[in-house]
């Protein structure tokens, strides 16, 4: 059977078995979403593919830790993107300097044919992107700092020289309203 | 009334930090309480499942870019190679696969680092950990201790670690390996023969662990004559009879 045809649950049994085959479409479904985050997070194109690639290769050689009932294989797989650019940020010397540079970055998408599966993941993004423009700008700052800046509250209450307690209460009142704006979609994601 | 509290009900401890949990941004002390709050807590734990989605959907919200095609290319070499190694551990055949398209520039700036065994064909182009004899595949050295041998380009997995291996006929070889990191606990590298018309790796009591600053230097035994190629895996304590893990040195004499 053609993998392109399988779910991505059953990919991974595939995958655990060796099927390389397998790894190749889930790569293909999930790998832009996963350089995207990447660079969202490291900022750097070079820094973006080091943790791509070490992430998929660490899926595919622990593709037996997959766990269905913990959610989709797309969110255990930006989990480990999310995880490792993490770690790649908190090691790298333009930490600081990054940030300065999330400004300005242009959604690319080639010119070639898009599958549908493509367009519904651009519509999903949009969706996202839209539901984080309603949040009030000090929600967004606080959670766009603790999980694409890797920032713990801690750090994020120093850096805005605000209390802990008030920055936790930002977080947790921007990802309700986050819940609330997305809908179905979070529904969907698990 | 707070969001951590509903009405006539008792705070449930820890419900602050919901937010900063799920978002992964919780001090490391304070994580831990959360943590053991949360193995005890059924009202905490449903707080965290509300708010979980969210942050899982939150990777989303990166402006969507393609991945570079070369990177693609770069992945499913390593993979498809450790596919091939692992099916020769088990018996089986080699997949007999069009070679992968070249892309222009595709070395770029990322020819500095690799993580993973790369594909035959790339080894001349890429800064893989060690290398002496691209291109012919091997050829005589003289950097080989005096003994005599042949110098054979190693494949490492490890990014920043290099080797290289002497291979002296009969005599055997050996193994000059650095950076290399140490094996899990209570496990070790062992070295594996794959012999000619037998795609079964053939196990050796050749056993190491690197010392504190990543060498080490391995006597390859048996008669390396009828030897295709020599694998390095991790492995319990002791040794295997098999390869149990994907190996991460590969030596093509």
């Amino acid at each position: 059977m053609d993998p392109r045809s399988i779910a991505d649950e059953d990919l991974m049994q595939r995958l655990r078995d060796g099927d390389d085959d397998a790894f190749e479409v889930v790569y293909e479904r999930h790998g832009t979403a996963a350089f995207s985050l990447a660079y969202r997070i490291v900022g750097t194109r070079s820094a973006a593919e080091d943790v791509v690639q070490e992430a998929f290769l660490s899926l595919w050689r622990s593709g037996a830790r997959y766990d269905a009932t913990r959610g989709s294989v797309r969110t255990w797989v930006l989990g480990i993107v999310h995880h490792r650019a993490i770690d790649n940020l908190r090691r790298s010397a333009v930490h600081s300097k990054r940030r300065a540079s999330d400004e300005g970055i242009e959604e690319r998408f080639a010119s070639k044919d898009r599958t549908d599966v493509e367009v519904a993941r651009r519509g999903e993004a949009e969706q996202v992107r839209r539901a984080l423009d309603t949040l009030p700008a000090d929600q967004l700052r606080v959670v766009e700092l603790a999980y694409f800046g890797g920032f713990s509250h801690s750090e994020i209450a120093t850096m805005l020289e605000t209390p802990v307690g008030t920055i936790k209460g930002r977080m947790r009142l921007g990802l309700e309203k986050l819940r609330h704006q997305l809908g179905g979609l979070v529904e969907v994601t698990r | 009334m707070t969001d951590t509290q509903r009405p006539g009900s008792d705070p449930i401890p820890h419900a602050e930090n919901v937010g900063a949990w799920v978002l992964g941004a919780l001090d490391e002390e304070t994580a831990k309480d959360f943590a053991a709050e949360l193995e005890r807590s059924p009202q905490l734990r449903a707080q965290v499942a509300h708010l979980q989605p969210v942050v899982d959907a939150l990777p989303m919200g990166a402006p969507q870019m393609d991945a570079p095609s070369a990177l693609r290319d770069r992945i499913m070499a390593t993979v498809r190679e450790e596919a091939d190694l692992q099916r020769a551990a088990n018996g089986e055949p080699r997949r007999a696969r069009p070679e992968p398209e070249v892309t222009p520039g595709a070395s770029g700036s990322r020819s500095r680092r690799f993580l993973g065994l790369r594909p035959w064909t790339a080894i001349g182009f890429a800064c893989l950990a060690l290398v002496v004899g691209i291109g012919a595949g091997f050829a005589l050295s003289t950097d080989d201790g005096g003994l005599g041998g042949k110098t054979v380009s190693v494949k490492i997995a490890f990014v920043g670690a290099t080797g290289k291996m002497v291979d002296r006929g009969r005599e055997g070889g050996r193994l000059e390996l650095t950076g290399i990191p140490n094996p899990d606990k209570d496990h070790v590298y062992q070295v594996w023969l794959i012999r000619a018309g037998n795609p079964k790796p053939v196990p050796t009591d050749a056993l190491f662990t690197p010392n504190g600053q990543g060498h080490s230097t391995v006597n390859v035994p048996g008669d390396l004559r009828d030897v295709d190629q020599v694998l390095v895996s991790e492995e319990p304590a002791g040794g295997s009879q098999q390869p149990t893990t994907t190996p991460v040195i590969s030596a093509t004499i």
